[in-house]
């Protein structure tokens, strides 16, 4: 049945919503997969009454400005890595900690647990953003120009970029690196002159962003682990019907394992095109992981006392 | 009424005073931050976290209190056609014309920077901790600053015979 | 919608309203007409768009460019280029356009370069029999150098727009900037010719070594940033604030000519200036946005595609409404403002974006000295005392000779692009 519309009206056409969301990342990518999958989930069960625009490449901004947008109803939804959210809460800086998953599965688990809902819930009350699902962007590798890294010896005065984020300085400075913080635009350029030389991302983004064509060494270093957020902006969910208000959750429950699963297997094809474009890779288990995560261990002892000691315990042992 | 104005202008001249001193200290600040953050990276080998989120932050507080101070003393950027053809009484209406127009926007400035202002309070910056209100404090604080330069302008323009 | 839009932002500038505010202005309308999205949406904009570490870049090319000129940097290099071309015919004017070269390789902005060559060259000029247009149109036009010429404010602004490396084009704008160079010597000789304008006396080789010694530090500084941004030393951003600390140093401690009261001056200074140009950067920045989620972008390139598909003919369309954009708009406005709407077809018609960000920033540098909004025009005008309306007439020679240099640029890609891939 048809919601009447404010000047009392009852038609079809009140009722068509469209919902811009914004990207950060190009068409194609794992991004690109999960957005499509919600598009035509919310698309069938609305029966073409939700539309949804999608927009490439930050047009509505960074990862930052586009929650800020949500929040005050300047833009309907977006996606984005975690590393943005720990500015309204702080718990979600826990996800820059290292080692802290020991894989997808584990990730998922923590994820879908009431870990995943207290820390949306937080995140709805700060922000006045709704978390609808955490889908994933996988394991940040390491790339550089030097050398295949092998053992924590290797990145010793290394020049590696990170964001703008303590718990990723004190990390790489624990390596014994040379760690950078380093604005998203300028990767490229720091990267291709030297003022950096080694950056973390998934090998998705490695590969869309052309990092091979200045980075030779790859190495799946299992260091940070970060969730990918489809979000929601709460004055624009709230203003929406009952009914469509259902669609939208549903339609995001419905695309999470679709998403994560297209992120695992771009990921595992992004190794194959790596290497097609000359990039050298070491797997996981050619890594000598130990030697950073002993180094690492400083880290934990700094940091895990502000979120807690035993709740990031508990997410470690999940 | 002609003290009152003449009080106000006296009290808008010393209030761009100071703003351009702190105008100087910030942009001082900034280089001084930078070039820090490039000593420590290159001499020192380790890398700060603070210095370019603060120096950008500064550089917003300095354009939009800059920009104000600019207005004042009739130096923003703007198509000087109109003016160049009308006599003196033609610009004096034409600058309250301008000036009402322009006043809508730094209402706009003032009131909206102040909400969003209210929005970001819970953002906390990663590199230095600060609460995002200081920065975007600069927006409302700008837009008075426009608006105090804004009504400086015209009454000097009806006061000077 | 879009009509009433557009409309209000030409009656707003149309009406001597800054153009910073008509920008935001005219937006802040357009927002307010769309169904859903809040003012706050105004406010927020401006301010993302300053807040940015590459167009930090700016404050520090300024602050740099002012410390040099008050520093007596400017003043050196005027008297190196004099020992080296002042008894030419036309000596004058081609020292003009030479310090000017050497200054723009300083300063990130034209009308800094105006203003610091400018002051002492135009009264120099008018001194030795130039007329008073001549003079201030030559010293006009060859500050536009300053933003061809790396380092530019307006090609970090492209550089962040287009998301493309900074670096790369401080580099691509090196021989366009000689390019125009050249055309100007030419100018300055064959108008010097016709009115008798005659050289300055010889200098000896040892005069030429004696002001080259004195200038060597002025002269070091493009060595510094360029050569520091390119060995990988450091970001644009950094090597303008390297570039501050340097121009800082050499004013105040080796040739002491900057005394704390002027250190006071040129602080604020600086940071008006910084404010002139980026508070455009933020209102543009918004109406950017707006114009781009309206979908406008997507329509133009329709439209251009409809038009031609000839890329020759392209690049002859964007000309024009470039150089038509840069009589009205500041060159900051404009980047913000045409870079979304025309790099996605440039791209498609195989231009590469390093080549077109050096068509933008050429075509705007020339609306630096077209009327009625030429910010070179303002300050030399100011400096010489004509009026603006001579200014404008007296530069219009200029303005054909730098078009030519503009189709040369755009259609002879390899002037811009050969220099950065040879470095690679
Ligand atoms: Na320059
Ligand atoms: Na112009």
């Amino acid at each position: 049945n048809k919601e009447a519309s404010s000047d009392g009206n009852v038609s079809a056409a009140t009722d068509k919503v469209t919902l811009d969301i914004s990207l950060s990342l190009a068409e194609g990518s794992f991004a690109d997969v999960g957005v499509q999958k919600f598009k035509e989930e919310l698309e069938k069960l609305s029966d073409g009454e939700i539309e949804l625009k999608v927009y490439y490449n930050n047009t509505f901004g960074g990862e930052r400005e586009v929650i800020e947008m949500m929040g005050i109803n300047s833009l309907a939804m977006a996606t984005s890595s975690s590393g943005a959210l720990g500015t309204w809460t702080q718990e979600f800086n826990m996800f820059d900690l290292p080692y802290l998953f020991r894989d997808h599965e584990h990730a998922y688990k923590v994820f879908d647990s009431e870990i995943g809902e207290e820390l949306a819930a937080k995140f709805e009350e700060s922000a006045n953003v709704k978390i609808l699902s955490y889908w994933t962007a996988g394991y940040r590798y390491l790339s550089n120009s030097i050398k295949p890294v092998k053992h924590v010896s290797d990145v010793a005065g290394m020049k590696q970029r990170v964001q703008e984020n303590q718990v990723q300085i004190d990390t790489w400075k624990a390596y014994g690196a040379n760690p950078t913080p380093m604005a998203w635009t300028e990767v490229f350029t720091g990267l291709q002159q030297g003022v950096i030389d080694s950056q973390s991302n998934p090998l998705d983004s490695i590969n869309t962003m052309k990092f091979y064509e200045v980075q030779k060494y790859v190495s799946k270093l299992p260091e940070l682990y970060q969730p990918y957020l489809l979000m929601i902006s709460k004055p624009k969910f709230d203003s929406l019907s009952k009914e469509h208000q259902e669609i939208v959750l549903q339609a995001a429950a419905n695309s999470v394992d679709h998403a994560r699963k297209g992120f695992e297997k771009l990921d595992e094809e992004a190794t194959e095109i790596l290497k097609e474009k000359g990039m050298e890779i070491l797997e996981t288990d050619e890594i000598d992981v130990d030697s950073f995560k002993e180094r690492a261990e400083s880290v934990y002892e700094k940091w895990a006392p502000e979120f807690g000691v035993e709740f990031i315990e508990k997410v470690r042992n999940f | 009424m002609k003290l009152v104005l003449t009080k106000y202008m006296a009290g808008v001249d010393s209030l761009n005073r100071v703003i351009g001193w702190i105008l100087a200290i910030m942009i001082s600040l900034m280089s001084i931050f930078i070039f820090w953050q490039v000593l420590a990276r290159k001499v020192l080998g380790s890398s700060l976290s603070w210095s370019e989120e603060i120096s950008r932050f500064l550089m917003v507080w300095v354009v939009l209190l800059g920009a104000a101070y600019a207005l004042k003393k009739g130096e923003l950027i703007a198509v000087e056609l109109l003016p160049e053809l009308l006599s003196e009484k033609g610009k004096k209406i034409l600058l309250v014309f301008v000036s009402l127009f322009s006043l809508v926007f730094y209402i706009i400035l003032t009131i909206y920077g102040w909400e969003i202002t209210q929005s970001v309070k819970v953002q906390i910056a990663p590199g230095t901790g600060l609460s995002m209100f200081w920065v975007y404090l600069a927006l409302p604080a700008g837009g008075i600053l426009f608006i105090l330069n804004t009504f400086y302008l015209i009454i000097e323009k009806f006061m000077k015979k | 919608m879009l009509v009433i839009f557009f409309i209000s932002l030409v009656i707003l500038m149309f009406m001597s309203v800054p153009i910073a505010v008509s920008l935001g202005l005219a937006t802040a309308l357009g927002i307010w007409m769309h169904d859903t999205m809040p003012l706050m949406t105004v406010a927020q904009r401006v301010f993302i768009s300053i807040n940015s570490f590459p167009l930090m870049a700016i404050p520090f090319f300024i602050l740099a460019g002012n410390l040099m000129q008050v520093g007596g940097l400017s003043k050196r290099l005027v008297n190196f280029a004099s020992s080296l071309v002042g008894h030419f015919t036309g000596g004058l004017a081609m020292v003009a356009i030479i310090t000017s070269m050497f200054f723009a390789a300083i300063s990130g902005s034209g009308a800094a370069t105006t203003a610091a060559i400018g002051a002492i060259l135009i009264p120099a000029m008018i001194a030795k029999g130039y007329s008073k247009e001549y003079a201030s149109a030559n010293q006009a036009v060859s500050g536009a150098l300053g933003v061809i010429i790396p380092p530019s404010i307006s090609l970090i602004l492209y550089g962040v727009v287009a998301g493309v490396s900074v670096s790369d084009l401080f580099i691509a704008g090196v021989f366009p900037g000689l390019v125009i160079v050249v055309s100007l010597l030419i100018m300055a000789y064959v108008v010097s010719k016709k009115n008798g304008y005659v050289g300055v006396e010889k200098s000896t080789p040892k005069e030429i070594f004696v002001s080259f010694r004195k200038s060597i530090l002025a002269l070091l500084m493009p060595v510094v940033i360029l050569g520091g941004i390119y060995g990988g030393i450091f970001t644009p951003t950094e090597a303008a604030v390297v570039a501050v600390v340097y121009g800082f140093v050499v004013g105040v401690f080796i040739y002491k000519e900057i005394n704390i009261k002027q250190l006071g001056k040129v602080l604020i200074d600086s940071a008006v200036t910084t404010s002139i140009v980026m508070i455009i950067i933020g209102t543009a920045g918004l109406f950017s946005f707006y114009v781009s989620i309206t979908g406008i972008p997507d329509m133009i390139m329709s439209q251009i595609s409809g038009i031609t598909t000839n890329a020759i003919i392209f690049l002859l369309v964007i000309n024009l409404v470039l150089l038509i954009a840069g009589m009205f708009f500041d060159g900051a406005a404009a980047i913000l403002i045409f870079t979304p709407l025309f790099l996605p077809a440039a791209i498609a018609f195989g231009i590469d974006p390093i080549h077109f960000g050096v068509i933008i920033v050429v075509n705007l540098a020339i609306g630096l000295v077209t009327p009625p909004v030429g910010l070179n025009l303002f300050v030399a005008a100011q400096i010489s005392g004509i009026s603006f309306a001579k200014l404008s007439r007296a530069v219009l020679p200029f303005i054909v000779i730098l078009i030519i240099d503009i189709l040369i640029i755009s259609y002879i890609p390899a002037i811009s692009l050969w220099l950065p891939a040879f470095l690679k």
